[in-house]
């Protein structure tokens, strides 16, 4: 680079020279990510599924005559018929109030367990990435003792000792499994950590807190909020093998998996009673996933949209 | 700097600063050896001055400039800005200290965080510092207009900037405090030599606007030799010379500075066909174990026993012109 063309290209404020095109006017951020969400069609699927679910196990019950826990011994095992939608169990009880009232728990238990398995491993991971150290050493400790140990070995002595809710499930899958989030944000904070970004905010004299919040989690948010759809999925399919195993929620109360042990019996018979309650949780499973990966792509503002 | 610097204290002084890194190695992660990446550098910067650090990729440049900031801590020496300490600052007084040193960084896309509009990345120092968020903002808006951007690009992403101008939005984020000092680590080296020329122009504007000092880092010597008042050549985390720019162009005192002025092509065919290079030889050597002596030794044309035997101090071989070389030239 000579003197000359150092004087030449000299610029000003108006001057320029390497301007990119912009595009429209500018918009926030909530509706520039509402927009990739938008154009993300697997993202609406998912959201349109998981609404739907919703409304059906909330409402479901309150349509139908019968109540869940109603028993109705002259109708017992009986198949599909235009007065018991999905059929009746072993004792009579109607399988579509009951397939409702599972539904609910299980939605209940897959997003509060997503939610805060999601938040635990967020919280212990950035730490763990950031200050790395003893603090690192001791939520590595941490992980690696829960990857050690069977989730549901623990659940089952859990489940035998004490009488399961719903909300005691969701929570102790939470503190079995928030270790998954907490590797993916302790790996991805290690590495941004590095980035001159950080260095320049840690110039600037911005406190740990404010980098890992303002700067870092925001860069793992997507990937963290992956893992929680996965969680999600997970705790479904654990709170469904607790149920099958006979050591869920006490009855009358239910869930899709003890609908799915109670009918096991009748596989042969009537296979709808163990196809509706597996397909819900797989719906349910599905549609979770679809709006995790619709929310990853909408929270990230590099993503370009397709169109 | 001339008699003026001998009556106002330096901004910056730097004294035999050392920063090694351990290398740890086996299952105990025991300390094994050190990465020397910064020997005893000692340097300073006058008000409204500009010092060119230059040497080759490895030779501590990028270590020194953080270091200065306390991004990276020092094993050992001092920093002093303004004869006030900052390797002994409490990290509330380095807070403040910071504010008078500010950086810009080498790589463009690394340097501004991906998920935050540009207005943010420029007004978060201004934030930290208890500024309310709408004059933060009307003053990132002001700061964008200096470095040439529109305040209307402040709502944009870093990803629909180009590369210049994502660097001109970090120059603007090392502005908004106001610093007197800014330690710029190789701002232009990856853009475009056309865009180089608008950001070279731009820094010298601003420093007579702001009335800035610079620590210009950069291996690219023609850039140096364009902006800065003195300069530094570094190697393997030693300073091989010091001397005021145009000084050391015209007669480098070193041998290592004489290779790398060598290297420079000269726009003109006849002089290019002719003139003789010092072509050195070999890789620079690794850092956790430099040579003994002087470290330089192993690549340069004179060397002879002395050099492996003793470490040649930075000498005054003229007026403000220091080399550290048992067989400098001048």
């Amino acid at each position: 680079m000579g003197e000359s063309a150092v004087t030449e290209a000299n610029s000003r404020p108006q001057a320029m020279v390497e301007d990119v095109a912009f595009g429209d006017k500018p918009q926030s951020f909530g509706r520039q990510a509402w927009k990739r969400f938008r154009s993300h069609k697997l993202a609406i699927i998912g959201i349109f599924m998981f609404f739907s679910m919703v409304l059906m196990f909330w409402i479901g019950p309150a349509i139908s005559s019968y109540e869940f826990d109603e028993i109705n011994i002259v109708d017992r095992a009986q198949g599909p018929s235009s007065e018991h939608w999905f059929g009746t169990d072993d004792l009579g009880r109607d399988l579509f109030v009951r397939a409702m009232r599972g539904g609910q728990f299980s939605i209940t238990i897959s997003v509060v367990t997503g939610l805060m398995a999601a938040a635990l491993g967020g919280v212990l991971g950035s730490i763990a990435g950031y200050f790395s150290g003893t603090v690192d050493t001791g939520v590595t400790f941490l992980i690696n003792c829960l990857l050690t140990i069977n989730s549901l070995a623990i659940l089952l002595v859990l489940g035998v000792k004490f009488q399961m809710t719903p909300l005691t499930i969701a929570g102790l899958i939470a503190i079995l499994s928030w270790y998954r989030g907490a590797r993916v944000v302790r790996a991805l904070v290690m590495q941004f950590k590095e980035r001159e970004f950080v260095l320049a905010a840690r110039a600037a004299g911005a406190s740990n807190l404010r980098i890992i919040k303002g700067h870092l989690l925001p860069n793992v948010a997507g990937s963290l909020l992956v893992e929680a759809t996965l969680l999600a999925g997970t705790a479904i399919i654990l709170e469904s093998t607790l149920s099958f195993l006979g050591l869920g929620v006490l009855p009358p109360e239910t869930t899709l998996g003890t609908l799915i042990n109670e009918a096991k019996g009748s596989i042969d018979t009537n296979p709808t009673r163990v196809l509706i309650p597996g397909g819900l949780v797989t719906l349910i499973v599905l549609a979770v996933n679809f709006v995790g990966d619709g929310l990853r792509d909408a929270l990230d503002p590099t993503h370009e949209l397709e169109q | 700097m001339s008699e003026a610097a001998q009556v106002t204290p330096p901004l910056l002084e730097v004294d035999n600063l050392v920063t090694h890194f351990p290398i740890r190695s086996g299952l105990l992660k025991r300390t094994t050896g050190w990465v020397k990446a910064v020997d005893g550098v000692s340097l300073s910067v006058q008000p409204n001055e500009t010092v060119g650090i230059v040497g080759e990729s490895g030779c501590g440049k990028t270590t020194l400039g953080r270091t200065i900031l306390r991004l990276i801590e020092p094993t050992a020496g001092s920093i002093k800005v303004r004869g006030e300490d900052v390797v002994a600052a409490s990290s509330g007084r380095l807070r403040e200290l910071r504010k008078e040193m500010q950086m810009v960084f080498q790589d463009p896309y690394a340097s501004l965080n991906p998920r935050m509009p540009v207005h943010d990345i420029v007004s978060e120092p201004l934030r930290i510092h208890g500024t309310s968020k709408n004059e933060a903002r009307d003053r990132a808006g002001e700061y964008l207009e200096a470095v040439g951007l529109l305040p209307e690009h402040g709502n944009r992403y870093p990803h629909e900037f180009s590369g210049g101008q994502r660097q001109r939005v970090g120059i603007a984020r090392a502005l908004t405090l106001e610093p007197d000092l800014i330690i710029l680590d190789e701002p232009v080296s990856a853009l475009d030599v056309s865009i180089q020329a608008q950001v070279i122009n731009l820094l010298e504007d601003l420093q007579q606007r702001f009335k800035l000092s610079y620590l210009f880092i950069a291996h690219d010597l023609s850039v140096v030799r364009h902006i800065s008042d003195r300069v530094v050549v570094m190697y393997l985390g030693k300073v091989a010379e010091v001397a005021d720019r145009d000084e050391l162009y015209a007669s480098p005192g070193h041998p290592y500075t004489q290779a790398l002025l060598s290297a420079v092509p000269v726009p003109d065919p006849e002089i290019e066909a002719t003139r003789e290079r010092i072509v050195l030889h070999g890789d620079i050597p690794s850092p956790a174990d430099p040579p003994s002596g002087c470290c330089f030794r192993t690549r340069c044309p004179i060397a002879t026993e002395l050099c492996a035997n003793e470490t040649p101090a930075l000498k005054e071989v003229e007026p403000d012109h220091w080399v550290a070389c048992h067989f400098s030239s001048i």
